[in-house]
């Protein structure tokens, strides 16, 4: 047996932990630059506020609804949500972090009654980490995820399809696009079909499934029936590519700020792939303009450069972005947006080196180390390098910006 | 990596910096190996017995003085443990009105009083409308003089 667990409105629940008036009340969190609607109270979601909403678009409505707004506060965000995942993995062997706010377990021999176990695990972490969360059991992941959706839709905070009686009385009239890993490609073929709800898939024959949804679609029809395809995998598999990017709050058009911009990318992929005890071979480097504003010239400059040596130190790979900066900056353009992205990943230690190079790694590896230890006691940035600049006039907007209640001593609470 | 630090001349900040690394590295022994070094064990580190469940203590900083008799002073650093139920007598965080109150928790039959120093403090919730935040295991109240409280040392439950 699997249960899904995710975190219900998972950022406005940790922004309402320790601000509880918001209860109650429409609130939305914006992305990154207080661009988009990315999470939504309860309330925001009844009042028609939609997910991905541009909050210029929506600014006169939360004003009329007296909406609270939020920029993204991911330190918190991180911060509870792993608080989160620990307060899961007692309650099983075997735990799967599926996304910040979402996590897979294996409920497999339990020798208490399943039900009764899972009442607890809704109880007992809702009560210690304060954040309300939803419960959805069944003998695959797919069904579990199910059994989670449905569970909302109930307003319960847990539901448990242990039989296959129950498992069809939940998937009876369960809308199709609804089910993991059924997107919209999916839906529109499935459509013709005359799909129109989970059950109605799971009576498609095999072989049909097969034919017009590759392997994926048939372990989901698999799982439906109660046949697990998918694991558990408690190590997430390391990531292909690792990107830091972020658009500027108004247009830059000096190379002097894209470069510190783009220095701060690379320090932030290169603490990413340290963290991950892995090492890119390419660095890629790209600067956007804005393409919706059609006053302006467009220019989507690029360039993928090889690492001379794997490496995960800061300041080998935001020397080579900044020279790789250098070369695809072209004066005259409204730049809005510049990332960085890792790709060739290997782990550290697999890394080949020229035996005649004068490349000490281990220089690298010490100084690298030393910045993350300085870091983590002092803050982030506040060892960095010289290239990232320091008045940061391209830094990203936060208007809305809670405080870190759990992150930083300066922002704990004062009870009276 | 901590070879390199020890190199360097060691003034106050070197030293906090070695402070970093809560498991103290050991340091490379040459000549023959100390018996001792087989029965390492790793220093006390005082957050073992005042931070029973890490992923459930949340701090917060005592605001007023509504709670001195029970020796919870302004500015204290209060240490609270949210997968605590909370018992008569214990101190709780809870929430009421806007803002975040700590008060003794005393549950009557009818009512709950919420009791500090004086009755004006003294919060009274009828029925059940109450929350607890958590329960507030230990508060940290700094000793230091002023005159003491000068570099790092500035940093001693401050912010």
């Amino acid at each position: 047996m699997f249960a899904h667990v995710d975190i219900n409105n998972c950022y406005v629940s940790c922004e309402t932990l320790f601000n509880p008036t918001l209860k109650g009340r429409v609130v939305v969190v914006l992305s990154n630059n207080d661009g988009c609607v990315i999470a939504r109270s309860n309330e925001a979601k009844a009042a028609g506020i939609k997910m991905g909403d541009a909050e210029f678009m929506v600014r006169k409505q939360l004003k009329e609804l007296d909406a609270v707004i939020f920029s993204s506060n991911y330190a918190l965000y991180a911060d509870m949500s792993a608080r989160m995942m620990n307060n899961l993995a007692r309650y099983t062997y075997m735990l799967m972090v599926y996304s910040i706010d979402e996590a897979f377990l294996a409920l497999n021999n339990l020798t208490v009654d399943l039900e009764k176990h899972v009442a607890t695990i809704s109880e007992n972490v809702m009560q210690d980490t304060g954040l309300s969360i939803t419960v959805g059991v069944g003998p695959t992941m797919a069904l579990a995820k199910l059994a989670n959706k449905a569970s909302k839709k109930m307003k319960r905070d847990y539901l448990v399809l242990d039989t296959p009686d129950k498992i069809d009385a939940v998937i009876k009239d369960f809308p199709i696009e609804d089910v993991w890993g059924v997107g919209r490609q999916y839906y529109e073929k499935l459509k013709e079909l005359g799909v129109v709800t989970a059950e109605d898939f799971r009576q498609l024959k095999a072989d049909l499934v097969r034919q017009y949804m590759t392997v994926q679609g048939w372990r989901l029809h698999q799982e439906l029936w109660g046949i697990p395809c998918n694991v558990i995998k408690d190590v997430a598999d390391r990531s292909k590519g690792i990107e830091s990017s972020q658009s500027f709050n108004t247009y830059q058009t000096e190379l002097e700020q894209l470069e510190e911009a783009a220095a701060m990318h690379a320090a932030t992929v290169a603490i990413k792939l340290r963290q991950q005890k892995s090492m890119a071979m390419m660095l890629t480097i790209y600067l956007r303009t804005n393409k919706h504003n059609e006053k302006h010239d467009q220019h989507y400059p690029s360039l993928t450069v090889k690492v001379p040596f794997a490496t995960n130190s800061t300041q080998q790979l935001t020397k080579i972005c900044v020279q790789a900066l250098r070369a695809i900056y072209q004066p005259g353009y409204n730049y809005l947006k510049t990332g960085v992205r890792a790709t060739g990943i290997i782990t550290a230690g697999e890394v080949q080196y020229n035996l005649f190079s004068n490349y000490d790694a281990g220089k690298q590896d010490a100084l690298s180390n030393l910045m993350d230890d300085i870091n983590a006691r002092y803050g982030r940035g506040a060892l960095r390098v010289a290239a990232e600049g320091y008045d940061k006039t391209w830094k990203m907007k936060q208007e809305f910006l809670s405080k870190q209640y759990t992150t930083n001593w300066k922002d704990i609470i004062v009870a009276r | 990596m901590l070879k390199i630090l020890v190199k360097l001349k060691p003034d106050p900040y070197i030293c906090e910096m070695l402070r970093l690394r809560k498991q103290a590295t050991k340091r490379d022994v040459l000549g023959f190996r100390l018996p001792m070094l087989t029965h390492e064990e790793p220093t006390l580190d005082v957050t073992d017995i005042i931070v029973i469940d890490p992923d459930n203590t949340y701090y917060m900083r005592m605001g007023s003085e509504a709670m001195t008799a029970y020796h919870i002073l302004e500015d204290h650093i209060l240490v609270i443990d949210r997968s605590l139920p909370p018992v008569p007598g214990c101190i709780v965080v809870f929430f009421h009105e806007g803002d975040f109150y700590v008060r003794e928790y005393c549950p009557e039959r009818d009512k709950l009083i919420l009791r500090a120093n004086t009755p004006a403090e003294t919060i009274i919730i009828a029925g059940d409308q109450w929350e607890c935040w958590g329960v507030v295991m230990l508060t940290l109240n700094p000793l230091l003089q002023p005159a003491q409280k000068t570099g790092r040392y500035g940093h001693v439950c401050a912010c």
